[in-house]
C-alpha cells in the first residue's frame, strides 16, 4: 500500500560499518581443506580484534554472514577508526602468526585477505532481509575489485597476509579526517568498476612487500587489446557477468530448489527453512508466512 | 575439400592476397596432423616446408647434451613452418609439434619460391621472415628476468590469440600443464601453483581442461613487464 511505503521512506536506516572479508585463492585449495578454512575465518577475525585491543567489538558486530570463502559483518559506525587502522594491523599479524600453522595441512595452504570496508544506511533490522542494502553490495563491490586483488598478486606471500580497501566515504570520514591510526598518506586512490558500482576508493596495505615495494599500487599500464582478441574478451566478460544473490525465508513445505549452487539449508526446530540460492536461472518454490504459494524467478 | 572460410588471416596468409595462398595450397600436398605429432623433425634434412592451415603447434628446440626441451614459438592457421630449408645443405633448427589436430601443405622449396616470383610477393616473404626473427629477439630479451606468472599469462594468451577463428574452444589450453613447466622452464609445482593463482583471481576456469575466463585480465598479466 502507498502509505506503509512513505513511511518506510521518511526514516532512514542506521549507519553501520561494513566489513566483507574474501580469502584468496579459496578454489585453489583441495575441497578437504576448505570447510576448516572456512571456519577459521571468522575465528581469525575475532582474534584480530583482540590483538588490536578491541575485542568488545567482536560482541557488537552484526548480521555476521559466512559466504564460503569469505565473511561478511557489521559494527557500529563510530567504531570505523579501529576497524581502518588498528584491526587491520592486527589481522596481518594473525594471518603472518596463522601461516606456520596452516603449513601443517598442506605444503600449499595460505589464507590471505582482501578487506574492504563500507559505511551507510544498513537494513538490519529486516526480517526478511538481515544486513542489506546498498551499502552492503558496496563492500562486496570493492573486496572484488581487480585493482585490489593485483595488490595480493604483486606482493610476496609470505609477508603481505591483509590488502584492504575503503570506501571513498570512509576514507573521508575517517581518514582524511584525522581519526584511526593510518594517515591520508598511506591510502592510494583508485578507481573501482565492478558490476554498475563505478566509484573512487582508496587502497591501504598495512605490509607491503615484493612488487608492491618496488612498483607502487598503481595496476600496470594497460596496452590495448588486438582486434583479434576483442570479441574473445567481450564473451568471457559477459558470462564472468551477473550472478544473482536470492534469499528466502518463511515455512514451507515441500520445497524445490534448481539453483546454481546452494549455500546452507538451515532445517530449525520451528519449521522455518531458511536457504540462500545464488546463479542465474534459478527458481526457488515453496510457500510463504501465510501459506501462500510463492514462486521466485532470478535471472 | 575447400578450406573454411578464414575471418581474419594472420601470419604469412595476411601478407600475401588471397589468390595467391590459394594457388600455393594447390601446388602442396595436403597433410593431416594428430596432436603431439612432428610435423618437423630437428636436424632432419629440409627441402620443403608446411604451409599451416588450421590448428596450432608449438616449435621446440631440444639442448645439446639432451638438457631438455625449450619452447621456441607457438604458431597458427596462416604461418610458414620449416621455410629456411631452402638455403644450401640446411638441417631443421628444431622440432615442430602438433597441439592439436592440424592440416598443413607441404611444398618442395623450389617450387614455393617459382610461385613467390611468378606473383612477385617475395618481398613479402622476407618481411615475414624478418618479423619472425624481430618477435624471438624481443621475447627472449622481455621474457628473460620476468616473473613465471606473467610468462605463463603470456604464454596463454599466445595460445588464445592464435586458435583457429573457427576454432570450437578458442580459450582451452591445448598444453598440459607438464607441457607448461617444460615449455618454459619451470618446475611443474611452480606452474601447478601460477594456475591455482590464476583460477583464484578469475583468469582461468576451475577444474580441468585449463581454460581461459578472463582474456582482459589475461592480457594485462600478459603485458606486465
Amino acid at each position: 500500500m502507498v502509505d506503509e511505503h512513505a513511511d518506510e521512506k521518511m526514516t532512514l536506516p542506521l549507519y553501520r560499518a561494513v566489513v566483507v572479508v574474501d580469502m584468496e585463492n579459496y578454489s585453489g585449495h583441495r575441497g578437504a581443506e576448505h570447510p576448516k578454512l572456512t571456519e577459521m575465518i571468522p575465528l581469525v577475525l575475532e582474534r584480530a580484534l583482540d590483538r588490536a585491543g578491541h575485542e568488545d567489538l567482536w560482541s557488537q558486530r552484526l548480521f555476521p554472514d559466512s559466504t564460503g570463502d569469505g565473511y561478511a559483518v557489521g559494527f557500529p559506525a563510530e567504531r570505523l577508526p579501529v576497524l581502518v587502522g588498528p584491526f587491520l594491523d592486527a589481522l596481518q599479524d594473525e594471518l603472518a602468526y596463522q601461516d606456520g600453522m596452516l603449513r601443517t595441512l598442506g605444503r600449499d595452504v595460505r589464507m590471505r585477505m582482501r578487506v574492504a570496508v563500507s559505511v551507510g544506511p544498513l537494513h538490519e533490522d529486516h526480517p526478511d532481509a538481515p544486513g542489506t542494502g546498498d551499502t552492503r553490495v558496496e563492500a562486496h563491490r570493492l573486496v572484488d575489485a581487480p585493482a585490489l586483488r593485483s595488490l595480493l598478486a604483486e606482493s610476496d606471500p609470505n609477508l603481505t597476509f591483509v590488502v584492504a580497501i575503503v570506501s571513498e566515504r570512509v576514507f573521508d570520514d575517517v581518514v582524511a579526517a584525522g581519526y584511526g591510526s593510518t594517515e591520508p598518506g598511506q591510502f592510494v586512490r583508485t578507481d573501482v568498476e565492478v558490476k554498475k558500482y563505478r566509484k573512487p576508493a582508496y587502497l591501504h596495505v598495512p605490509k607491503a612487500s615484493g612488487r608492491l615495494l618496488s612498483d607502487g599500487f598503481a595496476p600496470a599500464q594497460e596496452e590495448a587489446l588486438p582486434p583479434e582478441l576483442a570479441d574473445l574478451a567481450e564473451y568471457t566478460e559477459a558470462r564472468r557477468g551477473s550472478t544473482t544473490t536470492n534469499t528466502f525465508t518463511g515455512n514451507a513445505s515441500g520445497t524445490v530448489v534448481q539453483a546454481g549452487s546452494i549455500g546452507r539449508v538451515h532445517n530449525g526446530d520451528d519449521n522455518r527453512v531458511e536457504q540462500r540460492v545464488r546463479g542465474k536461472h534459478n527458481t526457488v518454490v515453496g510457500r510463504d508466512l501465510n501459506g501462500k504459494d510463492v514462486r521466485k524467478d532470478s535471472r | 575439400m575447400s578450406s573454411p572460410p578464414a575471418v581474419q588471416p594472420r601470419g604469412f596468409r595476411a601478407l600475401v592476397p588471397a589468390p595467391v595462398w590459394r594457388e600455393l595450397v594447390r601446388s602442396a600436398t595436403r597433410r593431416e596432423f594428430r596432436p603431439n605429432e612432428s610435423l618437423l623433425v630437428q636436424d632432419a634434412p629440409g627441402t620443403s616446408l608446411l604451409l599451416l592451415e588450421s590448428g596450432r603447434v608449438r616449435v621446440v628446440r631440444e639442448g645439446r647434451d639432451g638438457r631438455g626441451r625449450v619452447l621456441v614459438a607457438l604458431r597458427g592457421p596462416g604461418d610458414l613452418l620449416g621455410e629456411l630449408a631452402g638455403h644450401g645443405d640446411r638441417r631443421r633448427v628444431a622440432s615442430v609439434l602438433a597441439l592439436e589436430p592440424c592440416v598443413a601443405h607441404s611444398i618442395a622449396y623450389e617450387a614455393f619460391r617459382r610461385l613467390l616470383r611468378r606473383h612477385a610477393v617475395e618481398q613479402q616473404f622476407d618481411a615475414y621472415i624478418v618479423a619472425k626473427m624481430d618477435e624471438f629477439a624481443e621475447r627472449s630479451a622481455d621474457l628473460a628476468g620476468v616473473r613465471p606468472l606473467y610468462r605463463v599469462a603470456d604464454l596463454f594468451l599466445q595460445l588464445v590469440r592464435l586458435a583457429d577463428p573457427w576454432h570450437p574452444e578458442p580459450l582451452r589450453i591445448p598444453l598440459s600443464q607438464v607441457a607448461v613447466a617444460e615449455a618454459l622452464g619451470l618446475s611443474r609445482r611452480a606452474v601447478a601453483q601460477i594456475v591455482a593463482d590464476l583460477r583464484g583471481q578469475g583468469v582461468l576456469t576451475d577444474g580441468d581442461p585449463v581454460e581461459v575466463a578472463d582474456v582482459g585480465r589475461l592480457h594485462v598479466l600478459a603485458h606486465a613487464l
